[in-house]
């Protein structure tokens, strides 16, 4: 089973409510794979209700669509998943204790800014079996035109490959790949090459690269 | 700093539909800390900030890019 969280912020404005629609591509794809899919929505996604979904269901593929900090993943309502240490690049802080070994045994795929830089190496201390996100922000452009489709096809191969039978590493290959075409493609954009080029560098994976899901 | 010259930009902005929304300073979001931040890479990387730092060196490495 799979487990999605994609939270969104009350700004309508905010990119959760981008993100919030590349989960359910993902949703989508993956019910139509044959993989039952949890999906955690909106309000629901903070730590009072994600500590007991979590350990009721244990997915063996956990998503994240939503904002990220160093040592915690970020709601509207504070943190949802924590290591249980102090923030420092948060303004805010989680204060409520570790609830992050209730992904032992998963493979963890986060679009989120910060939380392979501490927050990954935990999960995998706890026994999640990969952790894929980004040690520094996530970025993408988002106009009018739908810039932000493109951003979403290559970013999405990190949670798609998975659901293809792929192991993390060859996810993570197929999403670095289409990154850095990406950034070659727009090369002479900067505002479009950069934020490319800048999530191929800061994309992360931790745990064991041949995980694969059923595997 | 300027990556790239005016009149490349404009050439640019022939071919492509999203060049007029790139141009926006408040076009590039992202998933960190502060909620709905926005950046304005050019500034950034001006003002030597230490994400504009890592700006800088991200856009080095894209200007070699084959």
């Amino acid at each position: 089973m799979a487990a999605i969280a994609r939270p969104l912020m009350n700004d309508p404005k905010d990119p959760t409510h981008i993100t919030f629609e590349w989960g359910q591509a993902i949703i989508d794809y993956a019910l139509s794979h044959g993989i039952d899919v949890l999906d955690i929505t909106g309000k629901w996604v903070d730590y009072q209700n994600i500590t007991p979904l979590v350990m009721q269901n244990r997915p063996d593929l956990f998503i994240y669509t939503g904002h990220g900090c160093r040592n915690f993943l970020a709601t509207q309502n504070g943190c949802s998943l924590t290591n249980g240490w102090k923030e420092d690049v948060c303004q805010v802080q989680c204060r409520q204790p570790p609830n992050l070994n209730l992904l032992r045994d998963a493979i963890v795929v986060t679009f989120s800014c910060h939380s392979a830089s501490q927050l990954g190496g935990c999960a995998i201390k706890y026994g999640a079996r990969a952790y894929v996100g980004f040690s520094d922000y996530m970025m993408f452009t988002s106009d009018g035109a739908g810039s932000q489709d493109l951003f979403r096809d290559a970013l999405l191969p990190m949670a798609i490959e998975l659901i293809n039978g792929k192991t993390v590493g060859e996810a993570v290959a197929a999403t670095k790949a289409a990154l850095l075409s990406a950034a070659k493609q727009w090369k002479p954009i900067k505002y479009m090459a950069i934020p490319f080029y800048w999530n191929y560098e800061y994309m992360q994976v931790l745990g064991d690269m041949n995980a694969r899901l059923g595997g | 700093m300027a990556l790239f010259e005016e009149q490349e930009l404009r050439k640019a902005a022939q071919s492509s539909c999203f060049i007029g929304d790139c141009l926006c300073s408040d076009s590039i979001v992202h998933l960190g800390p502060l909620v709905m931040a926005s950046k304005d890479l050019d500034k950034e990387m001006a003002e030597g900030t230490p994400f504009g730092l890592k700006l800088r060196a991200i856009a080095k490495k894209v200007e070699a890019l084959m």
